[in-house]
């Protein structure tokens, strides 16, 4: 196929699929905990054209045009190589609702899965006929322990509904401050969000080096010190201390303003690509009639 | 094809759920007792093009990866169960629950029914009953020659005779669950038990964790009418933006039609 061709035509499925990353942006701009994803492009030279080229260099002293034809370029395709979660926190919505909680500061709540723990920093729980609490899902949120522990042994029970949160995570029973402690939040820190995997229903999954390493048996990684110049793509510095907020959720990072230009930018450049690829399409045409008469 | 166009259709059908909580939210906003519901979403599963961690060259490997997500979901409409505003009525059958729990019903079923509406009536037998009719628990009958009736805020109900002759009439009890935004909504302001709401817990009105009563008070909803317009503009243009994706998209695959 034409190279030309080749090179439109990457350049017009990238831009699909940077709609299809806008579309579900947009679509999650109301999801609590929601983090935005961005799509980065890469440019990429075709490795097998090279290769070709480098077994066809002709025994002969190259002529001045092959000196000055940059071989190779045109055969150059995009890539969605790679892309981003931002992980800037989401606008804080107070909804008065006991059983709401918002993160502020780099942390995660974390949850037991049937495929493992998951981080989340979607709070809005709520409380499973048995008084654990528990998200939409009917997945346990989970309490301090170790690693591999079960997490039924981690799930928090509440009781009820009636219960207040101070900032650290320490949950109390009554609705005044304080009290008798009924259990913990496990708020696991970030030092590496590049290595947090979206599982679909608000969740993360960490891979490998995605959290602070746990000080302890497992204890929550509050107060753990990392060079915050170190990683700068996390929420906020792992040096702080993350705060918890009852009655609070944090609302979807999704800018719709530029996700909207995004999506206009998307749509202009898939136009220019397809308007290339015809182009390309009526030179190849010109070029079959030439041996015509 | 475009995922995209399914991903603005999961959006916009959010949307639409979310204006339908919002606009029966609204709808009952003078209801008494009515706790305002509200949608909660979460994103669906990723479609994943490029996992992190693939090989990008013999020893490089790919830190991030491409995950494609495909779309939002609705898990739930969740009941917030914050305290309505006391409206005084200056009737006498107007009972209003300070703090937590519901008061039972006996449906003609033979099932309970829990609801937190202290609107009562009498029946022609002299019961206590709800608006439709339907007897509180315990039961409760008022004699004819009453003239006044009170009920205390540890929900004894008594009947002033004349000034001399009072009778305790019996005790109204609450009932408390463990997750009441677990309980199913029956409509006529009635709830009714399920597995996710957990076992009733019954026990009288001013005792640990049950709410007292107030007499001559209704409890208005809990529905905050601004609240209610912004988020309801909020789905709105949500939903255009939605549609606005869905547009492009279909636009994409027009001028790809184009082409040839």
């Amino acid at each position: 196929m034409d190279a030309g061709l080749v090179t439109t035509l990457s350049g017009a499925l990238a831009q699909s699929k940077q709609v299809e990353k806008i579309a579900n942006n947009i679509a999650n701009a109301d999801t609590a905990g929601y983090k935005a994803d961005e799509l980065m492009f890469e440019e990429a030279l075709q490795g097998a054209h090279h290769s070709d080229l480098r077994a066809d260099i002709p025994e002969r002293a190259f002529t001045t045009g092959e000196l000055m034809s940059r071989a190779g370029d045109e055969k150059s395709v995009v890539l969605y190589g790679s892309e981003f979660t931002d992980m800037r926190a989401g606008a804080y919505k107070q909804t008065g609702n006991s059983l709401d909680f918002a993160i502020q500061g780099n942390g995660f709540f974390e949850v037991g899965t049937s495929d493992g723990v998951m981080l989340t920093r979607a709070g809005n729980f709520v409380v499973n006929g048995e008084g654990q609490l528990v998200t939409h899902e009917g997945h346990l949120v989970l309490g301090p322990g170790a690693a591999g522990a079960d997490p039924t042994a981690r799930a928090i029970n509440v009781g009820s509904s009636k219960f207040n949160v101070d900032t650290e995570g320490n949950i109390y029973a009554g609705l005044d401050r304080g009290g008798v402690l009924l259990g913990q939040f496990s708020l696991v820190q970030v030092q590496d969000s590049s290595k947090l995997q979206k599982a679909g229903s608000g969740y993360f999954k960490a891979l490998e080096g995605a959290v602070v390493p746990q000080g302890g048996a497992g204890a929550p990684a509050r107060g753990v010190a990392v060079n915050p110049e170190e990683k700068p793509n996390v929420l906020g510095s792992t040096a702080t201390m993350p705060v918890v907020h009852q009655g609070m959720l944090e609302a979807s990072n999704v800018n719709a303003v530029k996700e909207m230009t995004k999506l206009i930018e998307a749509q202009r450049l898939f136009e220019q690509n397809t308007k290339l690829m015809q182009g390309f399409g009526e030179l190849s045409a010109q070029a079959s009639e030439l041996g015509r008469f | 094809m475009l995922n995209s166009l399914n991903t603005s259709a999961t959006g916009m059908t959010a949307q639409v759920k979310q204006t339908e909580v919002i606009s029966n939210n609204i709808a009952n906003a003078d209801t008494v007792s009515f706790k305002r519901s509200r949608a909660d979403f979460q994103d669906l599963l990723y479609q994943t093009d490029k996992g992190p961690g693939s090989a990008t060259s013999a020893t490089t490997t790919n830190p991030t990866g491409v995950q494609t997500g495909l779309g939002v979901k609705v898990t739930g409409v969740t009941r917030e169960y914050k305290q309505g505003s006391a409206r005084p009525t200056g009737r006498d059958l107007d009972v209003m629950i300070g703090g937590d729990g519901f008061f039972s019903v006996q449906l003609p079923t033979g099932e309970v029914a829990y609801t937190r509406d202290g609107n009562w009536k009498l029946d022609g037998e002299g019961r206590v009953v709800t608006g439709e009719g339907f007897p509180i628990i315990p039961e409760v009958i008022v004699p004819p020659e009453t003239r006044r009736l009170t009920v205390a805020p540890d929900g004894t109900f008594q009947a002033e005779i004349t000034p001399n002759d009072v009778q305790q009439l019996g005790q109204i009890q609450l009932t408390t669950f463990m997750n009441p935004s677990g309980l199913s909504a029956e409509g006529s302001n009635l709830f009714r038990q399920t597995p996710a709401s957990g076992e009733a817990v019954t026990g009288n009105p001013g005792e640990q964790g049950f709410g007292r009563l107030q007499n001559q008070y209704l409890e208005a909803s809990n529905v905050n009418s601004v609240a209610e317009m912004t988020e309801l503009i909020r789905a709105q243009r949500l939903f255009e933006m939605n549609s606005k994706v869905m547009q492009t998209s279909d636009q994409m695959l027009g001028t790809l039609n184009q082409v040839k």
